[in-house]
């Protein structure tokens, strides 16, 4: 199965029998894919072969993600202690400058250096941080063994997403639950082992989190009843994914899970995942300090389906479920490249500044994402492909009265599959106030981002 | 100094000799034809300087007359393609002012990130972190193709203000159209609270920047092109062609803000529009059959209104930390001076290029230049002058080669009718650049 290395340089033992019938699988889809990678194909990629078989190679990628958006902004958002409503900003949400090899049959680095959010509240001389470094040692097929600041992690489908190919415009943010609380970008330093088992792909993650104490959520003051990272556990967070692939195989040599293949493969994978971390998190249980392991289990299905392989149409559906256990009433804000940084605390509601809303949280939540490609559009020019999609999440938190609801409806047009495509989002979200009853929803905001990603690899 | 001067003229040789046996540039073609490709370039300024400080400077504590340092100005590295038909995206990092007093650990910052798409010759339209400006054609200076050495400060108004190294967050569209040449921005301003010469309380009768009313920035540049036509695929201006091209342009631009500043009158809380405006002529003109002379002049206008008695100090890459508030001037530490503010200000720069020195030009070429500024700024009694005298050293036209620049600034005090310029300070600037693209 020789061949099959020039795509994954990773695959090269195949054990016998069925994998047999999933490697053919494979071949057969890069080939029905080869009418669409053939524009693709005349231009050359930033992959540099050191060997003249094409089994040593180092490879350069670079991705920008370009925001324009309107908030309206959460009450009593400020910025300079003026009342801000709504807000129109253009900001960078990501840069990467990446670059891999493999020096070795078996060995592959990575590294990767990034920013993300630099927006007009950003610091001056926003500075270039390194997001990935790592090197992964692979002893065959069935097992790789990997070290380093890395995005591997297990927990879910999108708990390590490949950021610049989502279907939606951004992350699934409830697929990243310790994310800036002990990951630092999703990173973290770890140790992990993945591999392919026949159609069962697995990840096993332990990692040394990141002290909660330098997360800019970090709050040192025990409250009673409602649990917060700590930064005094020793504990590691073990993680790990299993997936069960039913169609054709996705690649495990990077951690990140493509959001679609835009109809280069027929995928169908059902995954389990969990997270635990011993005594992350504290709170006061009748004035004493009280610690809680965090434990976190998923389940989810992904189906990413070519349907008409000649109009090169995909219909593309996620569906998680996510139990999340914190310790009592974790509830977590997030406002993703938040447009605002304070907020005037007699107007504010539960949401905080700008964008922020509650996403994470101890409780049960489903998410579910479905978008379809439609046919390419031009006749003697290439006009791209419009790919409608919708999210949403609902889920039952512990510390909210109410079911915290929230949906996004966009459209990609593609101008050269993922490379550069835009996207424009609408996201309503719930407004939660504190009332007798508890923290209710009593109103809902928008937020409308116009996105344009280009990835050069 | 000398020895400074040594090493880097023996360090521009190798480079030299690389370059004539022909050197590849780096860039790397996507596809056959070469419409579509990557390039990568990097350059570094190195300074070498003695500065006579402003009165009262202090080095931790300490007074100190004069500074002599060693400082990298400018570094930076870049990736810039053109990955498939019409479509141009540049990612830079980079750092300024890599001097003595840096903190250690220096971090690599990225600078530009956007892209742009050309519907046409006419119009191509662009957006994310870039040093697309309008206002004039210096505020885009190519910081590595300057015939000064180093920038046009009076061109920079809102630098560091509402800019992160002149580059904003923003929307462009640019084109040529005939012989015009036109650039309109809108900008996200940033965060003037994260800017390190913020002043959060409103001052009387003074306008400082304020985030309270976080506006739009608008500006824009258009220019004729009365002979030959310069690259718009960057933002960024070249200061001299070096006999390479025959240019004259004539270019008027603005700035726009509303309520981008705020001071008191009276106590009372009082907005100002920042209204910026700025016309200029640029002439690069090649002298002689072989093009091996060349005259460069620049001059531009600039009438900016800030509000009341705006005035920007900078001292660029400076080297002092602190100032006796008993000794101090108006102008601050170290190198600082007035560049900008509410008035009108005058700049002009001319240099003039000497054909190629050596047995088969290995000697490379000098140009002499002078710049000068004139300014009437509101928040003085007078005028004030400051000018440069410099020479330019090409070994290998912008990609090697050495500046010497003397800079005489004026020193002011508050003589009783206002502040105005009671003393006058040199620096001397060694600079050598190399680039690589």
């Amino acid at each position: 199965m020789k061949p099959t290395m020039f795509f994954h340089p990773f695959r090269f033992i195949w054990p016998n029998g069925i994998f047999v019938l999933a490697s053919l699988l494979l071949i057969t889809a890069k080939l029905s894919g080869q009418t669409t990678q053939t524009i693709e194909s005349e231009t050359r990629t930033l992959q540099f072969y050191l060997k003249y078989d094409k089994t040593r190679w180092f490879a350069f990628h670079t991705y920008a993600q370009l925001w324009t958006r309107l908030n309206d902004n959460n009450p009593g958002s400020l910025v300079s202690e003026e009342l801000q409503d709504r807000t129109f900003d253009i900001s960078v949400r990501r840069f990467r400058l990446g670059f891999q090899a493999q020096l070795s049959e078996r060995l592959l680095i990575y590294s990767q250096l990034g920013i993300n959010n630099l927006n007009y509240l950003s610091p001056r001389g926003t500075s270039l941080d390194l997001l990935d470094a790592y090197a992964e040692y692979s002893f065959s097929r069935s097992i790789s063994i990997g070290a380093g600041k890395t995005a591997w992690t297990g927990l879910s489908r999108y708990s390590a997403p490949n950021t610049s190919k989502l279907l939606s415009y951004d992350l699934v943010l409830l697929a990243l639950p310790t994310d800036d609380e002990t990951d630092d970008l999703i990173r973290k330093l770890s140790i992990y082992a993945k591999g392919k088992l026949g159609q069962l792909d697995y990840r096993l993650v332990a990692s040394k989190p990141f002290s909660p104490g330098n997360s800019p959520n970090f709050d040192g003051e025990l409250t009673e009843n409602v649990a917060k990272f700590n930064d005094k556990s020793n504990e590691g967070v073990y993680s790990s994914y299993l997936k069960w692939e039913f169609l054709d195989a996705e690649p495990n040599d990077i951690p990140f899970s493509d959001g679609t293949y835009l109809g280069k493969k027929n995928v169908l994978s059902i995954g389990i995942g969990a997270e635990f971390q011993n005594d992350a998190l504290s709170s006061l249980q009748s004035g004493r300090e009280q610690d809680h392991d965090m434990m976190l289990w998923t389940v989810d299905i992904f189906l990413d389906k070519p349907i008409d392989t000649k109009k090169n149409t995909v219909l593309t559906a996620y569906l998680g479920y996510y139990n999340y256990d914190f310790g009592p009433n974790y509830i977590r804000n997030t406002g993703a490249n938040n447009p605002i940084k304070e907020v005037d605390a007699n107007l504010a509601s539960f949401n905080g500044p700008g964008n922020a809303f509650p996403v994470v949280g101890t409780g049960s939540s489903f998410f579910g994402q479905a978008g379809y490609l439609f046919p390419k559009m031009g006749n003697s020019e290439d006009r791209g492909q419009l790919q409608p999609y919708v999210s949403l999440q609902y889920s039952n938190f512990e510390r909210l009265k109410n079911p915290m609801f929230y949906y996004d409806i966009g459209i990609n047009w593609l101008l050269k599959g993922h490379l550069s495509k835009f996207s424009l989002n609408l996201q309503n979200r719930p407004i939660f106030q504190s009332t007798a009853q508890g923290l209710e929803s009593n109103d809902r905001n928008w937020s409308a981002v116009l996105q344009y990603i280009i990835r050069l690899e | 100094m000398i020895l400074f001067l040594f090493l880097n003229s023996a360090g521009t040789v190798s480079v030299m000799s690389q370059k004539k046996s022909g050197n590849e540039p780096l860039r790397l073609y996507l596809n056959a034809n070469g419409t579509q490709w990557l390039q990568f370039s990097s350059y570094l300024q190195l300074w070498g300087r003695v500065n006579e400080n402003n009165p009262g400077s202090t080095v931790n504590d300490e007074l100190e007359n004069v500074t002599t340092d060693i400082s990298i100005r400018r570094f930076r590295l870049g990736v810039s393609s053109s990955p498939w038909a019409k479509t141009y995206v540049s990612f830079q990092l980079g750092v300024n002012n890599l001097n003595y007093l840096s903190p250690r650990g220096t971090s690599v910052d990225l600078l530009d990130a956007y892209v742009q798409y050309d519907f046409s010759e006419y119009l191509g339209i662009g957006a994310g972190k870039s040093a697309w400006n309008g206002l004039s054609r210096y505020t885009s200076p190519s910081s590595s193709k300057l015939m000064g050495y180093d920038l046009t400060f009076v061109a920079l108004p809102t630098l560091d203000s509402t800019d992160d190294l002149i580059r904003k967050l923003s929307l462009f569209a640019k084109g040529k159209i005939g012989a015009f040449d036109y650039r309109l921005v809108l900008a996200k301003p940033l965060s003037v609270r994260n800017s390190s010469s913020f002043n959060p309380e409103p001052a009387e009768k003074l306008a400082r920047f304020t985030d309270n009313r976080p506006k739009l920035q608008y500006s824009g540049y258009l220019k004729y092109e009365f002979l030959e036509r310069e690259s718009n695929t960057s933002p960024f201006h070249t200061g001299t062609y070096l006999g390479g091209k025959k240019v004259l342009n004539l270019g008027a631009g603005f700035t726009f803000q509303a309520d981008a500043l705020w001071s008191l009158e009276d106590g009372d809380e009082r907005y100002h529009d920042l209204k910026l405006f700025a016309s200029d002529i640029f002439l690069d003109l090649p002298l002689g059959s072989n093009k091996q002379k060349a005259i460069t002049c620049y001059l531009g206008y600039f009438n900016f209104n800030f509000g009341p008695n705006y005035i920007r100090l900078l001292g660029a890459n400076n080297p002092t930390n602190g100032v006796r508030p008993e000794m101090a001037s108006f102008n601050g530490r170290g190198n600082a001076f007035p560049v900008s503010g509410t008035g009108e200000a005058v700049f002009g720069q001319f240099g003039y290029l000497f054909p190629k020195m050596g047995a088969g030009g290995s000697m490379g070429r000098l140009q002499p230049y002078l710049s000068g500024q004139y300014s009437e700024f509101e928040g003085f009694a007078n005028s004030i002058v400051q000018y440069d005298l410099g020479v330019n050293w090409y070994f290998n036209g912008h990609l090697s080669k050495l500046s010497f620049n003397a800079q005489n600034r004026p020193i002011l005090f508050d003589s009783g009718n206002g502040l105005a310029a009671q003393d006058r300070k040199w620096m001397l600037v060694l600079q050598y650049q190399y680039r690589m693209e």
